[in-house]
């Protein structure tokens, strides 16, 4: 159906709707206005606002021209009460019935109201900053230099601003109580500039403080004031040690400045805490954030900027051969990993919501049915059919806002439940809270619902005509009996469409939780360590510490393994990587795809992660800094490298990997290693080279993940391995200590929840279904009692009576079934770049829905349909 | 006679609308929708149950004169009556008091709006 005709079909609904006299009158010129409002071009959201309105304005001008027809204001009033009265009365009369159609509504509302906060929160929501469209985050993942950054800001004509940053750089915090592992963005000073920022307190860092050997400053944020000063203003002027550094705290910068939302203290000048940055131009391990030039595209700064880094790109292969960058738009770069998600749950809740009020209608319109006689009786003493559609309408809506209101408060109540079910990587949670749009959503959807349940019976009556109204049994009941049928459908229809979606995502995250990963990660404990640099920062000290460590943790009784390694599995950030050398071939520019992931182990690391060693050997005590440089490379490296040759006893190397010579270091390979699911459990490994870290001859090299294979629960040996850390160095500071367990969940954490949630929703909304078709069901038996009594009586079988009674609901399931999967069909597509290793027309699941979803719906049919045979033939024909 | 001062905004821009000459429902709410930078959006349902009350009221009468010729033919249009032409003056008077009382009270800036 094209948008004009679905236009023109809702308005010539609503207004045979209107009271007879205004709809002679204007019906027409309504209409015809209506359908050229409809039709004016506008964006999706825009679109479905202004139609949404149009419907609206509608509805509410039947209840007005009604009103009006009634005549006076205050009458009308008394009619609305009087009406509300019956509501309740009757509502009362059947609690069950209340309880069941509140409950239903409040959740459906409820569970809408809550998602929509999220998007609004997470997705709607402005950024804190001016201008927030002009914002736009250059990099993705940490990837370019200062150097390139200058360049940058010489050759662009289209940036008002840009500034680099070293996002959530690590630090340890001593001198204020217990030592605590925290992290700053190093920046620049553009980069306040380009949010435009402005301390709460205090000052901001200028350009001629970010020098190489500058003093240390902190410009702290307004948590961490708040944390560690509670808000003591003299807390300015303070110092604070940094990795041994003592740095003075010159300002207070409000929440939103940490806007990427790391959890930083504060922010340093990035030329002080990182003095070799400035000069390096092959680091590229720095973030870059830019403002737009006033009434500048963001396509056209967009392409400039892409412009001038292949430029650089051509210029200086050495440092830039590919390294291009493609600005974003900040608010997208910030969210546009989970918006997909977070509308589709919208829209999977907004399904759900769709079908309780159809459902709901349905129950009203059975009501409807079971109280024609009243309706007859009252049409008889003279009211007239605006009155019994105004008092129908009045049901619906009073039900739903009833139902709404407890929906919106179990929204609001429940909200910081929601926020700490959500997975770890949605953004912008933190302090979100439920803002006024919301609360009008909530209410939107509620006067819709109510709208559509009121409306949906009251058109009924409509069509049925006084002649209906009377008869009872005539036109009305076959009408009544379509309506419910198209009900049912439609019931249907949704619901395949959730069960459908929830079925992909079910068997997506089945496929990811079971990809093989490459290591046992059950029994494993984890933890980060960062060795300060100003008491470790050449070679030694760092093998130690981590050496005895490591040597001490083995000692432990509980712990099987002990190991180090520089960057552990499902690290997104994907760890140390450098050109590789092969002995005997020539070194073929930076381009050649030559890069490995570089891991630096001590103790057996493949025996604590159960990482198998296919060929060779692995790493191990007796390679130590006296013998030959060896290397254990995983698979994909050996596939990739060595293919079809045998690599053990081959040699490579790291490039200019020499601290003091800056020569490359080389190594034999000794052994081929499994691929580990490295970054994530979506993609496999890259080829990595692990090398003995006593060998290394980096000085850098200070950080990396102590492993720990456990007798018991890994959990329960957090104290003994805090305690051996400190046994070493008593003011190191351990971060992120967890099981491997708890991190392959979380890797999983998107894929858990969209299941998990749209699962829950096809499962109500099939419980729906379920309860609909149950209804529509004892309906029909109900009002052909006697039909069925003298069938029995006449010694019809059991099986044809719960056939015949069948008939009713299977038909509609059929039809809902196969629009459902059309439906499906159409808009599964959009899931596709959720799914792992499943196509969105996953022939399967579509299958199993597809018979699934009738088989049950049926079952549960049956159960009033098996009545039918019960009924008694002479009480039936009697109680005529 | 149920209008009376002051007006509604919406009846207000609903008689502005039409002070030029005659108009049609559609061009109503395009006109009062620019007039007030979108800030009153009439619905067609809204609009003619307006139009009613001021038919009624013989504040507005429906124009039988000419129309541009290819214009859609079932298009009913509308002008203000004299009596219609009238209150819209006696409620600008009013608006214009009340502005310029706004102004001698410092509210609104002389030469502002």
């Amino acid at each position: 159906m094209t948008p004009a005709r679905g236009g023109r079909a809702v308005a010539r609904q609503l207004i045979r709707l209107l009271p007879p006299g205004f709809r002679t009158e204007f019906g027409s010129e309504i209409e015809a206005v209506f359908r050229d409002r409809w039709a004016e071009p506008r964006g999706p959201l825009g679109g479905l606002r202004h139609r949404l309105a149009l419907v609206g304005d509608l509805c509410l001008t039947i209840a007005r021209e009604h009103r009006a027809e009634t005549r006076i204001g205050a009458r009308s009033m008394q009619n609305l009460w009087l009406d509300l009265k019956h509501t309740v009365r009757w509502l009362a009369r059947s609690p069950g019935f209340a309880v069941a159609a509140l409950l239903t509504l409040a959740l459906g509302i409820g569970a809408t109201t809550a998602m929509f906060s999220l998007v609004d929160g997470v997705l709607l929501r402005p950024l804190p900053f001016a201008e927030p469209d002009r914002l736009a985050f250059i990099t993705r993942e940490g990837d370019v230099s200062l150097p390139d950054g200058e360049d940058w800001r010489a050759r662009s004509k289209t940036f008002q601003s840009i500034g680099l940053l070293a996002r959530a750089w690590k630090f340890d915090l001593t001198g204020l109580g217990e030592p605590e592992p925290v992290t700053a963005h190093a920046v620049e000073p553009g980069f306040f500039d380009v949010l435009g920022v402005k301390p709460t307190r205090g000052r901001l860092f200028g350009a001629s403080e970010n020098q190489a050997s500058g003093a240390h400053l902190i410009v702290i944020t307004e948590g961490f004031w708040a944390r560690r000063f509670n808000r003591d203003p003299t807390a300015i002027g303070r110092t604070l040690t940094l990795s041994g550094n003592p740095a003075t705290i010159i300002g207070v910068l409000p929440p939103e400045a940490d806007f990427l939302a790391d959890g930083v203290i504060g922010f340093v000048p990035i030329s002080v805490e990182l003095p070799w940055a400035p000069a390096n131009r092959g680091t590229n391990n720095l973030d870059a954030i830019g403002r737009i030039r006033p009434g500048l595209p963001f396509a056209q700064a967009r392409a400039e900027l892409t412009a001038i880094s292949r430029q650089l790109s051509t210029e200086l292969p050495e440092t830039n051969r590919g390294k291009i960058v493609d600005p974003m738009p900040m608010t997208e770069y910030l969210v546009g990993r989970v918006s997909a998600s977070l509308w589709l749950v919208l829209a999977s809740v907004a399904t759900l919501l769709a079908i309780a009020a159809v459902n709901l209608a349905g129950l009203l319109l059975a009501r409807a049915a079971a109280r024609q006689p009243e309706l007859a009786l009252r049409t008889a003493l003279g009211a007239d059919r605006g009155r019994l559609i105004a008092q129908l309408v009045t049901e619906g809506v009073a039900i739903a806002f009833a139902g709404g209101i407890l929906g919106i408060m179990a929204a609001l109540v429940t909200h910081r439940l929601l926020l700490s079910a959500l997975p770890d990587a949605v953004p912008r949670t933190a302090g979100l809270a439920i803002r006024w749009p919301v609360i009008l959503f909530g209410a939107g959807a509620s006067m819709l619902v109510g709208l559509l349940c009121g409306l949906i019976p009251a058109w009924q009556v409509s069509r049925a005509g006084p002649a209906g109204a009377l008869g009872g049994k005539g036109s009305a009941g076959a009408s009544r009996q379509r309506g419910l049928r198209t009900i049912v459908a439609v019931e249907v229809a949704l619901a395949m469409a959730l069960l459908v979606g929830a079925g992909l995502l079910a068997k997506s995250f089945r496929r990811l939780w079971s990809e093989p990963l490459g290591f046992e990660p059950s029994g494993v404990l984890m933890a980060e360590l960062v060795l300060p640099e100003s008491r470790y920062n050449t070679r030694l000290p760092q093998t130690q510490a981590f050496t005895r460590i490591i040597d001490r943790l083995k000692t432990v009784p509980g712990v099987r393994e002990a190991s180090f390694v520089t960057t552990g599995p499902l690290n997104a950030r994907g760890g140390i990587g450098t050109k590789i050398l092969f002995d005997g071939r020539p070194d073929i520019g930076p381009d050649q795809r030559t890069g490995a992931r570089i891991r630096f182990t001590y103790g057996d690391y493949f025996a604590t992660l159960r990482i198998p060693v296919t060929n060779g050997r692995a790493l191990g005590a007796r390679d130590d800094d006296r013998t030959p440089a060896v290397a254990v490379i995983n698979a994909t490296f050996a596939k990739a490298f060595f293919a079809g040759r045998d690599p053990i006893g081959q040699r490579i190397a790291l490039k200019s990997w020499d601290d003091d010579t800056k020569t490359d270091f080389w190594a034999t390979i000794v052994g081929v290693a499994g691929d580990i699911k490295g970054t994530s459990l979506a993609e496999g490994d890259e080829p990595a080279v692990y090398i003995p870290y006593v060998q290394r001859k980096i000085w850098w090299e200070r950080f990396g993940v102590l492993g720990l294979r456990t007798e018991g629960d890994p959990a329960a040996m957090t104290a003994a391995l805090k305690e051996a850390v400190w046994s070493v160095d008593p003011l190191l500071t351990i971060d992120g200590i967890q099981a491997l367990g708890a991190r392959r969940s979380a890797a999983a954490g998107r894929e858990r929840f969209l299941a998990v949630v749209i699962g829950l929703f096809a499962i109500l909304s099939l419980a729906l279904v379920v309860q609909g078709l149950w209804s529509i069901v004892a309906c029909a038996v109900e009002s052909r009692r006697r039909e069925f009594g003298v069938r029995m009586a006449l010694g019809a079988r059991p099986g044809s009576v719960v056939a015949l009674a069948l008939r009713q609901a299977a038909l509609p399931t059929g039809v809902g079934a196969v629009a459902g999967v059309a439906l499906a069909l159409a808009v599964t597509r959009l899931l596709r770049g959720m799914l792992f290793q499943v196509s969105p027309t996953d022939p399967g699941i579509l299958a199993a829905a597809g018979v699934a979803l009738p088989l049950i719906a049926l079952a549960a049919a049956a159960v009033p349909a098996w009545r039918a045979t019960r009924i008694d033939p002479l009480t039936a024909i009697r109680a005529e | 006679m149920q209008t009376k001062l002051p007006l509604s905004p919406q009846v207000f821009h609903i008689l502005l609308s039409l002070a030029p000459g005659e108009g049609h429902g559609y061009g109503i709410i395009l006109d009062v929708e620019q007039a007030t930078d979108g800030s009153i959006r009439l619905g067609p349902g809204t609009l003619y149950s307006a139009l009613k009350r001021l038919l009624a009221d013989g504040l507005v009468e429906e124009s039988t004169g000419r129309r541009p010729k290819d214009d859609d033919e079932r298009r009913r249009y509308y002008r203000l009556s004299t009596a219609g032409r009238r209150l819209l003056g006696a409620e600008t008077t009013r608006l214009a008091k009340a502005v310029g009382a706004a102004r001698r009270a410092g509210v609104l800036k002389p030469g502002a709006a």
